[in-house]
């Protein structure tokens, strides 16, 4: 307490003037509409780039929660383009999505999998379709209470069912184990019209995935000798490694297709 | 002691009654005011008590703006040029600023000079900034406070030359 008073009795003059400055500054604004308007600018200025600044700091801290909500958003998104599609009756939605993340994954081998985490208590179960929002990543091939494992597309013993945006020739995509990232689509007869560049997309004619998910584009193709299909290449769009974030699609008609089949 | 009371007072007075009823409609080149009660802050005794000198700068700057009415300018210069006037003094005058009664005796001309020069520009670079309040009347601060430095120069010069004779 003493030494705050001596600190006020050292810089007494100082204290003096700024107080009084600062009366001189109030009486300045009261008495002229000029630099009261010039004085409000000034402090509109001074409290908005604070509060931008500490807006600023707040958002960081919240960029996780913000993340979350946009993934939550995401979903829902995907959800209602996924039902929106035109043959399907707009009254009841075919498909529910649910959000997930990867928690392991590999790209090394020729049988890839991938772990995810969600499970049988989030409603998830087998031959659910999982996409990211750039493309598909696999299907559901066992679950547990909190995890699912997914065989990735870049596994040869998965076939998904595909077609050519611009003609619905349907095919057959697999991985060949070679070149990641890059799949064959097979069964497309040679009466059609490829290009490089075309784009691929889900047939919809499997129970995994919605029609017209997009896949990737063709990147080469070729006849094969006597057999009259092509021999196409298609580069994913979603680079698989990468992927975090996904969104498992769950086909409510599936057990009544799988019945009827 | 007593004797320096009367003399700041009649300074103060006759610095304030002036600016009031003469100066301030001077209008030298039909707008140029010469700011004359910085006699006061200028005439103090060199070692006269700092704090006495600010309250009675704010008071005096208080009355001109409250009886010219003027939004606050000239407290607010009159302040802050009693504030820095020490650094001033030591600026001007070097060795001889411990002289009490510098302004009138004892010392160089050409240091006094420099210190009423330095009082007056930033006295009025204060108040014209104050009065325009923008950064684009800068053209017109920088004039006004040239022309009407100029003004205030001259006859407080007039002024304390005939002091330091008496």
């Amino acid at each position: 307490m003493q030494q705050i008073i001596n600190a006020i009795l050292r810089n007494k003059t100082f204290i003096l003037f700024i107080t009084l400055l600062f009366l001189s500054l109030i009486f300045l604004r009261n008495r002229s509409l000029y630099h009261q308007s010039k004085f409000n600018k000034i402090s509109i200025e001074f409290t908005g780039r604070l509060f931008n600044i500490s807006a600023s700091f707040k958002e960081y801290l919240n960029l996780k929660k913000t993340n979350e909500a946009l993934f939550y958003e995401n979903k829902k998104l995907i959800e209602k383009k996924i039902n929106s599609k035109k043959h399907l009756n707009e009254f009841n939605d075919l498909y529910h999505v649910f959000n997930g993340k990867i928690v392991k994954n590999s790209i090394k081998s020729s049988k890839n999998y991938l772990i995810i985490n969600k499970g049988k208590k989030d409603s998830i179960y087998k031959e659910m379709g999982v996409i990211s929002s750039r493309g598909i990543i696999g299907v559901i091939s066992s679950v547990s209470e909190n995890y699912s494992s997914v065989i990735s597309v870049l596994n040869t013993d998965l076939q998904i069912n595909a077609k050519f945006k611009k003609n619905n020739a349907f095919g057959s995509l697999n991985w060949d184990g070679k070149k990641i990232n890059q799949l064959k689509l097979n069964d497309i007869p040679v009466i059609n019209d490829v290009r490089i560049g075309d784009t691929i997309v889900t047939g919809g004619m499997s129970t995994y995935f919605p029609d017209g998910i997009f896949i990737g584009l063709v990147s080469n193709y070729s006849f094969i000798a006597g057999k009259g299909y092509y021999n196409i290449d298609v580069e994913l769009n979603n680079s698989i490694g990468n992927e975090v974030n996904v969104y498992i699609i769950n086909n409510l008609n599936q057990l009544e297709i799988k019945n009827l089949e | 002691m007593l004797h320096e009371n009367v003399r700041l007072l009649k300074y103060y007075i006759l610095g304030s009654l002036l600016q009031i009823t003469v100066f301030e409609s001077f209008d030298f080149l039909g707008y140029i005011d010469p700011i004359f009660y910085l006699i006061f802050i200028l005439i103090y005794k060199f070692d006269g008590n700092h704090i006495k000198l600010i309250l009675l700068s704010f008071s005096l700057g208080l009355i001109i703006d409250l009886l010219t009415q003027n939004p606050g300018s000239n407290t607010i210069s009159c302040i802050i040029i009693a504030y820095i006037r020490p650094l001033l003094i030591n600026f001007s005058f070097g060795v001889n600023s411990d002289i009490s009664n510098g302004m009138v005796s004892g010392t160089r001309i050409e240091n006094r000079f420099l210190f009423i020069v330095l009082i007056i520009l930033i006295h009025h670079f204060i108040y014209f900034s104050i009065s325009y309040f923008s950064y684009s009347a800068l053209i017109s601060i920088l004039r006004d406070t040239f022309l009407t430095a100029l003004l205030t120069i001259i006859l407080i010069g007039i002024t304390l030359g005939f002091i330091s004779k008496k």
